[in-house]
C-alpha cells in the first residue's frame, strides 16, 4: 500500500517536472525571439506609464492655459501643446491608463466571458450547444467595430460602456475558439478517464480542458490586446470613446484632427503612442505564439 | 551504342549547410551508368540517395549545395550548366518517376494538364492544346479510359493510377535517363508488380536507361543489370546485380538483403540500429556501429572502395587486410 | 449539383443569420432606458411630438407584432424612416451605399496588387532586405491606426505638397487618400499571409514535380504556387472583410467620403435609431453575403472542396 502512494507521488512530482521543463523551454524559445523581446519591453514601458501616470506627468493634464494654445513642440513641452493649451506630453502619459485599461479590461471581459461559454458549448453540447452557436452566428455575423459601434450608440459613451462594448464584440470568436478545442480534448484519454472516474462536469472542464486550451487562448487575446487598442482609440477618435476632457489618446487624435492642416504634432504623437502599443502586443503575441501554439490562427474581424 | 557511358559522376559531394552543421548527405561518390542499362540504388533513408538523384536533376537547393565533383551527361559536365541549360535538360533528357502518388501531383489541376506541361516546357506550347498528347502518354501507360482521367483530378484517382500519371509525366519526353524514385513504395504488392513491369516495358520501347532507386534490394535483384548499395553518403559496394545478390562483399549489403524476402532472411541477420548522424559520422567505417563483422581496426580506418572483379567494388576493411 | 445550385443553397443557410441579426438588432434598440420615443425626441419635444415618435416606430403595439412587422418590412425593403430626415432609412442608405462599396473594392484591389506580390517576394528571398522589409511593413501595417494614417497622408500629400484633394467625393481623385489608407490597413495581414502560405507550398512535393518536367520558376511560381497559396490568402481576405468595412467606417470619416460609414456616425450623433438600425442590418448582410462569395470561390478553385460540399450538399 505505502509503495502505490508513493509511486503516485511519484508520477504527480515528474508530471510538475515536466510541465516546469515545458514552461521553461516556452520561455527560452520566447526570448529567443528578438522582435518579442522587443515588444516586451515597449509593453513594459507603457505598462509604467499606465500605473505612475499622475506621478511622473510634468504637468497637470487638465489644465488649460488658453494663452499657449497649439504650441509646437519645444524645451517646455517636447510634444507641444493642444487647442486648450494643455501640455501634450502630460496627456500622452496620464492617458496610457485610459488607452491600454480599456483595451486589457474589455479583452479580459471578452475572454472569461466567450472561453466559459465555449467550454460549456463544447462540453455539454446538444441543446446548450446549439443555442449558444446560433447566438454566435449572429454575433459573427456582424464585423467586430460596427458590433462596438452599435452597442455603443445604444448604450451611450463612457469608459464603462466602451469596455462593455468591445468586451462583447470580441466574445463570439473566443467561444468558437475555445468550443473546438474542447471537443479535441473531449475525446482524449485524460478527459475519458476523469469522467469514467464520476468527476463533475465544472471539475473536468477546470482541471482537464482549460489548461487545454489556455495557450491558444493567451495568444488569441495578446493579438487582440493589439487589436482592440486599435478598435478602442478608433472609437474614441470617432466621439464614441471616453468623455472629455479624459486623455484617452483616440480621443485626443479626434479632437485635435480640426488642427492638422496648421498644428500637424497635435495628432502626430497620440497616434505615434497607439501604434507602438499595438505593435508591441502583436509582437508579443507572434512571439506567444511560436512559443506556445504554433499552429494558431490569427483571428480578427 | 549500347554499353557506352551515358552519365558519368565522380567525386561528388552535396552537403547540407544547416545551423546545427554541415550535413554530408553525399560525400565522394563516383560511379558511371552505361547506356540501356537498369541501375539499382539501393539504401536506408538517410543514405544519400535522395539527394545524389536531385543532384542529377539539378534540383539541389538551399540550404544545399554541390560542393564538388562532376556529373558528366553525354560529355557534358552537369554542374557546370546554367539554370535555364539545366532546365532544358530537365523533364525532356533526364527525366523523373517520384514515390509518392499522394504528394506528387498538384490538386489543382487535371491530370492532363500536368502531364501536357512537360510540352510546354520544351517545346513551348499550350497545355490546353496538347491535351490530346497527353491522353496518348496515359495510353502508353495502360491507363484504363485515358481521355476520362486526363480531363479528371489526381484526387479522383486511385493510388495505382496516379502512380501511372507520375509515370506519363516521367516519359512524356522521351528521356534518355529515367530515374525512379521509389516508384511503387505507397502501392499494394499486386498493383506493385504491374508498375515494375510497365516501367520495364517502357524502358524497352522507349530504349531509356533507368536509375532505379530503393531501400528494398530484393526488388533491385530482379529488374536491374547492376547495383549500388550507399551507406551514410557513400557506396558501399557496388557491382554486376548477380555477384552482388549471391555474393555480397559488404556487411551492410547483407543486412539489406536479409531485411526482405524469406529465404535470404534465415541466411544473414537482420540489420539492427539506425542510420548514423551525417553531422558528426561514427569515425573510421560509417557502418561499424551496427556491423556485426565489426573489429577494432574499423572505427580508425575509414575503408576504401576495393575492387573485388573488374566492376565489382566494395568498401569493407575485410578486403583490405 | 451545379454551382448556381449551390450558391441558391448557401444563400437560403445564410436567412436564419440574417433573420438573428435583425432581432438582435430589434431588441438592442428596445433595450434603450425609458421611453424610446421620449428619448428619441429629445427634452424639449412636445407630447405630439413624441406620440407621432412612437407611431413612427410603432411603438404602441405588442412587441412580437413590432417584431413581426418589421421582419416583414425588413424582407420587402422597408428598413423604416428616419427620424432626422424623415424619409425611407433604404433611401439613405441606397443613396449612401455606392461610395462604400466603391470605396472597399478599390481598396481591396490596391491592397491585393500591391500586397501579394510583396508577400511573395519575402517568401520567395526571406533573408534578403527586401524580404525583411516587408515582413517589417507588415507587421507595422496591422499594428497602425488607420485614422491616424488617414490624418498624416492628409497632412502630407494635401497640406504639405498640395497633390491631393483630402476629403469629400467632387473629384475623382478623391478617392485617392481614403482608398490608399484602407488598402494600407489590409495590405499588412494580406503580405503576412501570403509569405505564410508561399513558403509552405513551396516545400510540397507537387512543386518539386513542377520544377522536374523542366518549367521555368515563373510557371512553377505563378501558375501552381500561386494557385495552391491562394486558399490561404482567399480566406484571410474574407476574414479582412470585418477589418474592411470597420475600417471604412474610420476612413470614410477621416476623408469625409459620403458613404455608409459617415451616415452611421451622423446617424448616431442625432440617435437617429431606425437610421442606425438599418445601416447595421445593411453592414451586417453585406458581410455575411461576401463570406459567402468567398466559399463560392473556393469551391471554384479546389476541385476537392467543390466535390465534398456538392457530395454533402446532395
Amino acid at each position: 500500500m505505502k509503495s502505490t502512494t508513493s509511486s503516485i507521488e511519484d508520477i504527480q512530482a515528474k508530471i510538475r517536472e515536466a510541465k516546469k521543463a515545458a514552461r521553461r523551454r516556452a520561455f527560452y524559445k520566447f526570448r529567443a525571439n528578438k522582435g518579442a523581446v522587443a515588444g516586451a519591453f515597449i509593453l513594459g514601458f507603457m505598462l509604467v506609464l499606465a500605473v505612475l501616470g499622475p506621478y511622473i506627468a510634468p504637468e497637470d493634464p487638465y489644465a488649460f492655459d488658453l494663452r499657449r494654445k497649439l504650441e509646437p513642440p519645444s524645451w517646455d513641452s517636447p510634444f507641444g501643446r493642444d487647442e486648450l493649451g494643455r501640455d501634450i506630453l502630460s496627456r500622452i502619459i496620464v492617458g496610457a491608463r485610459y488607452s491600454i485599461g480599456i483595451a486589457l479590461a474589455s479583452v479580459f471581459l471578452g475572454s472569461v466571458v466567450g472561453v466559459f461559454l465555449g467550454l460549456v458549448s463544447g462540453y455539454y453540447g446538444r441543446m446548450v450547444d446549439s443555442i449558444i452557436q446560433r447566438i454566435t452566428d449572429v454575433l459573427l455575423a456582424f464585423p467586430i467595430i460596427i458590433l462596438s459601434i452599435a452597442l455603443i450608440a445604444v448604450m451611450g459613451v463612457g469608459i464603462t460602456n466602451l469596455v462593455l462594448a468591445i468586451g462583447i464584440s470580441t466574445i463570439p470568436v473566443y467561444i468558437r475558439l475555445v468550443r473546438g478545442l474542447t471537443l479535441q480534448a473531449k475525446s482524449r484519454e485524460f478527459v475519458i478517464a476523469a469522467r469514467a472516474m464520476g468527476k463533475s462536469g465544472f471539475y473536468i472542464m477546470r482541471k482537464h480542458i482549460l489548461p487545454h486550451v489556455l495557450p491558444t487562448v493567451i495568444v488569441q487575446s495578446s493579438y487582440y490586446l493589439g487589436f482592440t487598442i486599435l478598435i478602442a482609440s478608433g472609437l474614441g477618435f470617432l466621439g464614441l470613446g471616453v468623455k472629455p476632457p479624459t486623455p484617452e489618446w483616440g480621443a485626443m487624435l479626434g479632437s485635435g484632427r480640426t488642427y492638422l492642416f496648421s498644428y500637424p504634432h497635435v495628432v502626430t504623437f497620440p497616434g505615434i503612442f497607439i501604434l507602438l502599443t499595438a505593435l508591441a502586443f502583436n509582437l508579443v503575441g507572434d512571439g506567444l505564439r511560436d512559443a506556445l501554439d504554433p499552429r494558431a490562427g490569427v483571428h480578427r474581424r | 551504342m549500347k554499353g557506352e557511358t551515358l552519365l558519368s559522376v565522380r567525386d561528388l559531394r552535396v552537403y547540407y549547410h544547416l545551423p546545427q552543421g554541415i550535413v554530408k548527405a553525399v560525400d565522394g561518390v563516383s560511379f558511371e551508368v552505361r547506356r540501356g542499362e537498369v541501375l539499382g540504388i539501393a539504401g536506408e533513408s538517410g543514405s544519400g540517395k535522395s539527394t545524389l538523384i536531385s543532384a542529377i536533376m539539378g534540383l539541389v537547393s538551399p540550404p544545399g549545395r554541390i560542393e564538388g565533383g562532376q556529373i558528366i551527361f553525354e560529355g557534358r559536365d552537369l554542374t557546370k550548366l546554367s539554370p535555364e541549360e539545366y532546365r532544358r535538360i530537365r523533364g525532356k533528357d533526364i527525366a523523373m518517376v517520384f514515390q509518392d502518388p499522394v504528394t506528387y501531383l498538384d490538386p489543382l489541376f487535371t491530370n492532363g494538364f500536368q502531364i501536357a506541361e512537360v510540352y510546354e516546357a520544351h517545346e513551348g506550347v499550350k497545355p490546353k492544346k496538347v491535351l490530346d498528347r497527353a491522353v496518348q502518354v496515359l495510353k502508353m501507360v495502360r491507363m484504363a479510359d485515358p481521355e476520362r482521367r486526363a480531363y479528371s483530378y489526381p484526387h479522383q484517382l486511385s493510388g495505382g493510377m496516379r502512380q501511372r500519371v507520375l509515370i506519363s509525366m516521367g516519359i512524356a519526353a522521351r528521356p534518355k535517363l529515367l530515374i525512379a524514385d521509389e516508384p511503387t513504395s505507397a502501392l499494394d504488392v499486386t498493383i506493385q508488380a504491374e508498375i515494375i513491369e510497365l516501367l520495364m516495358d517502357l524502358k524497352k520501347d522507349l530504349g531509356m536507361t533507368v536509375l532505379f532507386v530503393s531501400h528494398d534490394l530484393n526488388l533491385l535483384a530482379e529488374i536491374t543489370d547492376r547495383i549500388m548499395v550507399m551507406y551514410a553518403g557513400k557506396i558501399a559496394e557496388i557491382g554486376p546485380t548477380k555477384e552482388v545478390v549471391n555474393s555480397p562483399q559488404h556487411p551492410y549489403t547483407e543486412a539489406l538483403l536479409g531485411s526482405f524476402g524469406f529465404e535470404r532472411k534465415k541466411k544473414y541477420p537482420a540489420i539492427k540500429g539506425y542510420p548514423p548522424s551525417l553531422i558528426t559520422p561514427p569515425p573510421g567505417c560509417r557502418f561499424h556501429p551496427r556491423c556485426p563483422k565489426a573489429f577494432p581496426d574499423c572505427s580508425k580506418r575509414e575503408p576504401r572502395l576495393i575492387e573485388i572483379k573488374p566492376g565489382w567494388r566494395a568498401a569493407c576493411l575485410l578486403h583490405e587486410s | 449539383m451545379t454551382l448556381a445550385k449551390y450558391v441558391a443553397k448557401r444563400l437560403l443557410q445564410a436567412i436564419p443569420t440574417l433573420i438573428g441579426v435583425v432581432l438582435f438588432m430589434f431588441i438592442l434598440i428596445r433595450m434603450l432606458p425609458g421611453d424610446p420615443a421620449r428619448l428619441i425626441a429629445g427634452i424639449e419635444a412636445t407630447e405630439e411630438d413624441v406620440e407621432r415618435i412612437r407611431e413612427i416606430l410603432g411603438l404602441n403595439r405588442p412587441l412580437y407584432v413590432q417584431f413581426i412587422d418589421y421582419m416583414k418590412d425588413v424582407f420587402t425593403g422597408d428598413l423604416g424612416t428616419s427620424i432626422r430626415f424623415g424619409t425611407p432609412v433604404i433611401g439613405e442608405i441606397m443613396e449612401r451605399l455606392p461610395y462604400t462599396i466603391q470605396l472597399a473594392l478599390v481598396s481591396e484591389f490596391l491592397a491585393v496588387i500591391l500586397g501579394v506580390p510583396l508577400g511573395i517576394m519575402a517568401a520567395l528571398r526571406p533573408y534578403s532586405a527586401r524580404g525583411y522589409l516587408a515582413t517589417v511593413f507588415a507587421l507595422i501595417g496591422s499594428s497602425m491606426p488607420i485614422y491616424w494614417m488617414g490624418l498624416m497622408f492628409i497632412y502630407l500629400f494635401s497640406v504639405r505638397l498640395k497633390l491631393l484633394p483630402s476629403s469629400g467625393a467632387d473629384s475623382p481623385s478623391s478617392i485617392i487618400l481614403p482608398a490608399l489608407t484602407l488598402s494600407l490597413l489590409l495590405m499588412g495581414n494580406l503580405m503576412r499571409i501570403t509569405k505564410a502560405s508561399f513558403q509552405e507550398v513551396l516545400g510540397e512535393n507537387y512543386i518539386t514535380t513542377v520544377r522536374a518536367k523542366g518549367l521555368s520558376e515563373r510557371i512553377v511560381i505563378y501558375r501552381h504556387a500561386l494557385k495552391n497559396a491562394s486558399v490561404p490568402i482567399i480566406t484571410i481576405m474574407g476574414i479582412q472583410l470585418g477589418t474592411l468595412l470597420g475600417g471604412a467606417i474610420l476612413t470614410e470619416t477621416v476623408f469625409a467620403w459620403p458613404g455608409l460609414g459617415t451616415l452611421l456616425i451622423d446617424a448616431i450623433s442625432y440617435r437617429d435609431y431606425p437610421l442606425i438600425q438599418g445601416i447595421v442590418i445593411v453592414f451586417a448582410t453585406m458581410f455575411v453575403l461576401i463570406n459567402l462569395i468567398v466559399d463560392v470561390i473556393y469551391a471554384i478553385i479546389d476541385p476537392r472542396v467543390r466535390e465534398q460540399l456538392w457530395a454533402a450538399e446532395e
